[in-house]
C-alpha cells in the first residue's frame, strides 16, 4: 500500500524500519533524483554516480534500524551520500579540497561531461541552458559545487549544509556565495535565454 | 544579492537543467533489495527448532516398543517374579532340612520343600516335573524353574539388565538341561526311579531299609559349604533340577548306593538266614535219613564259614562228618 503523500520523511523511514516495504518505495521516489543528481554532479561520471547512488541505498536500508529521527531525514539521506562520496574521492585519490577562490578550473569545465543524453526527462529546448549550467557547476571548486548542490537537489538549510559538510554556517555563506557568483558571471549571455526559458 | 537569499533565476535554470534520474534498473535492484531487507527481517517467528521435543518423544516411544517387541515375553515376567521368590525362598530356608527323608528327596528334583512326604499315589517326581513346568509354561512364568536355580548364583546381587540377561540364559540352560534329564531318566531307570515308586526288580527289602551312614554320607554331600551364603542352604530339593548332569550323577551315586546297601543288606539277611536254615535243613536231613544230602549241606556250610562253622553249629551236627562239597 503506498504511503500517503502528506506522510513525512522520517515517518516513513520509521515505517519502513518496522518492515513496510511501500514506505521505502514512496520515501526513494521523493529522494532518488536530488541524491542522484548530487553525485553525478560531484563525481561527474554516470557509472561511478550509479554505483555510488545504489551504495547510499544500500546503506540506508542496511542503516534503517539504527535511524532516529533525531534530524531531518534529508539531512542524514545526504550525510550518507557525502560519506560515500568521500569514501570515493579518498579511494580514488583524486580529492581535490580547494578555497572558495579557487579559480584553477576553467580547463576543466570544458572536459567535463555534459548531461546524460539518454534522460528523457531532459528538455530539448534547455538543452544548450543546461549544458552550459552544468558545465557551471562542474567548474565550480568542489567545495562550493557541494554546497550548492546540497542546497539545490537536497534542499538543505545552511545550517544543515553546514552540520553535514562539517564546517561553519559562515563557511557555508561563503562558499555559496562564491559559487552563486560563478555561475552566474558563465551565465550572463545567457539571461535573456533564461528568462524566456522560465517564462 | 543577500547571502542568505537563493539566486531565483539560478535555481529556476538548474531546475529546469538538471532532470537526471537513476535508471530504472537500478531503480528496480534497490527497491527490490529493500523489499528483501523487509522479508529477511527478524520476525517473531517461531522456534525452528520447535520439532526437537517432538521428535525426541517419537524416538523414545520408538525405542521403547522395540525392545518391548524384541524382548521376549518370559523374560519380562521373571524379573518380577524372581524378586518375588526371595522371600519364600528365605522363608523356607529355615524350613529345609539338611537330610532329606529318605532318598526320595534325593531323587526327586522339584518337590517342593513343604512336601515334604509326598503321597504315594502322588505321580513321580519326574511326572510332577513335567507337569508343572507346563503349568508354569501356560501361566508365562517361571518361578518355579527361577527357583531351582542354584542359590549360589541367584542370591548374589547383580546389576538389573546383567541379571535379566543370566535369567534368560539360565531359564533357556535350565529347560535344556531339563529336557537332557527327563532323556536321561527314561533311559536310565535305575538312577532317575525314586525310591517310592516300585523298582523294577522284587527285592525283599524297601529302600529306606538302606544303611543309616550312608544316608548320612549323602546328606553331608549334599550340605553346602560353610563360607556359601545362606541362601544357599535352603532348597537342596532344587538342585537337581538345575543341574541335570549333577542330578543324573547323584542319582546314580544313589542308585548304586541303593543296590550296594540293599545287596549288603540282603547278603547280611541271607548269611543270617542261611546259618538257622542251614542248620534247620542239615538236621532235617538228617532226621530224614538222607545223610548224604546233609553232609552235603554241612560241608558247604563249613565252606562258607570256615572256621567259625563250628562255633555256629550246634553240638550233634559240629561232630557230623561233612562231605566235601561240590
Amino acid at each position: 500500500m503506498p504511503a500517503p503523500a502528506a506522510t513525512t520523511d522520517e515517518e516513513l523511514m520509521l515505517a519502513y524500519a518496522a518492515g513496510d516495504a511501500a514506505a521505502f518505495d514512496a520515501l526513494y521516489a521523493r529522494h532518488k533524483g536530488g541524491v542522484y543528481r548530487y553525485l553525478l554532479r560531484q563525481c561527474r561520471q554516470g557509472g561511478i554516480a550509479d554505483e555510488l547512488f545504489q551504495d547510499v541505498w544500500m546503506n540506508l536500508i542496511r542503516a534503517r534500524a539504527s535511524y532516529a529521527p533525531t534530524a531531518k531525514f534529508t539531512t542524514w539521506l545526504y550525510r550518507l551520500a557525502h560519506n560515500r562520496l568521500v569514501d570515493h574521492y579518498r579511494a580514488s585519490a583524486h580529492l581535490t579540497l580547494v578555497s572558495a577562490d579557487d579559480e584553477a578550473h576553467e580547463e576543466t569545465v570544458a572536459a567535463l561531461p555534459g548531461a546524460r543524453s539518454d534522460q528523457p526527462q531532459v528538455r530539448a529546448e534547455n538543452r544548450e541552458l543546461g549544458e552550459r549550467l552544468r558545465a557551471a557547476v562542474a567548474a565550480l571548486p568542489p567545495a562550493q559545487r557541494e554546497a550548492f548542490l546540497l542546497q539545490q537537489e537536497g534542499g538543505l538549510s545552511l545550517a544543515e549544509i553546514a552540520d553535514l559538510t562539517g564546517v561553519g554556517i559562515e563557511t557555508v555563506k561563503s562558499r555559496l556565495r562564491y559559487g552563486l557568483a560563478k555561475l552566474r558571471g558563465d551565465l550572463v549571455d545567457l539571461d535573456d535565454g533564461l528568462r524566456e526559458s522560465l517564462g | 544579492m543577500n547571502e542568505t537569499e537563493r539566486d531565483r533565476r539560478v535555481d529556476a535554470a538548474w531546475s529546469a537543467a538538471s532532470r537526471e534520474e537513476p535508471p530504472a534498473s537500478l531503480d528496480a535492484a534497490i527497491r527490490d533489495a529493500a523489499r528483501r531487507a523487509v522479508d529477511a527481517a527478524p520476525r517473531p517467528k517461531r522456534d525452528k527448532h520447535w520439532w526437537y521435543p517432538l521428535a525426541a518423544a517419537a524416538t523414545v516411544a520408538v525405542l521403547a516398543v522395540g525392545i518391548i517387541q524384541l524382548t521376549p515375553p518370559e523374560q519380562v515376567a521373571p524379573t518380577i517374579v524372581a524378586d518375588m521368590t526371595v522371600a519364600p525362598r528365605e522363608a523356607n530356608k529355615d524350613v529345609a532340612r539338611p537330610v532329606a527323608p529318605a532318598d526320595t528327596k534325593i531323587v526327586e528334583p522339584s518337590t517342593p520343600i513343604n512336601a515334604a512326604a509326598p503321597p504315594p499315589a502322588t505321580p513321580s517326581p519326574p511326572a510332577q516335573a513335567s507337569a508343572r513346568r507346563a503349568q508354569m509354561a501356560a501361566s508365562g512364568s517361571l518361578a518355579g524353574e527361577r527357583a531351582e536355580v542354584p542359590t549360589t548364583e541367584r542370591d548374589t546381587p547383580k546389576p538389573p539388565l546383567a541379571a535379566k540377561r543370566e535369567l534368560a540364559a539360565q531359564d533357556k540352560l535350565a529347560g535344556a538341561k531339563s529336557d537332557a534329564a527327563a532323556a536321561n531318566t527314561v533311559a536310565s531307570p535305575s538312577a532317575a526311579v525314586p525310591a517310592n515308586v516300585a523298582p523294577p526288580r522284587s527285592e525283599p527289602f524297601p529302600a529306606a531299609a538302606a544303611p543309616e551312614p550312608r544316608r548320612e554320607a549323602y546328606a553331608e554331600e549334599r550340605k553346602p559349604a560353610p563360607n556359601a551364603p545362606a541362601g544357599a542352604a535352603a532348597p537342596q530339593v532344587a538342585r537337581p533340577a538345575a543341574a541335570p548332569s549333577e542330578e543324573a550323577q547323584m542319582r546314580s551315586r544313589v542308585a548304586m548306593a541303593k543296590v550296594a546297601t540293599t545287596d549288603e543288606a540282603k547278603a547280611k539277611e541271607g548269611s543270617a538266614r542261611s546259618v538257622e536254615e542251614w542248620i534247620k535243613r542239615i538236621r532235617d536231613l538228617k532226621n530224614e535219613g538222607r545223610l548224604d544230602e546233609a553232609a552235603k549241606e554241612l560241608a558247604a556250610f563249613r565252606n562258607e564259614y570256615g572256621e567259625r562253622a563250628d562255633a555256629l553249629l550246634p553240638a550233634d551236627l559240629r561232630a557230623m562228618k561233612a562231605q566235601p562239597a561240590k
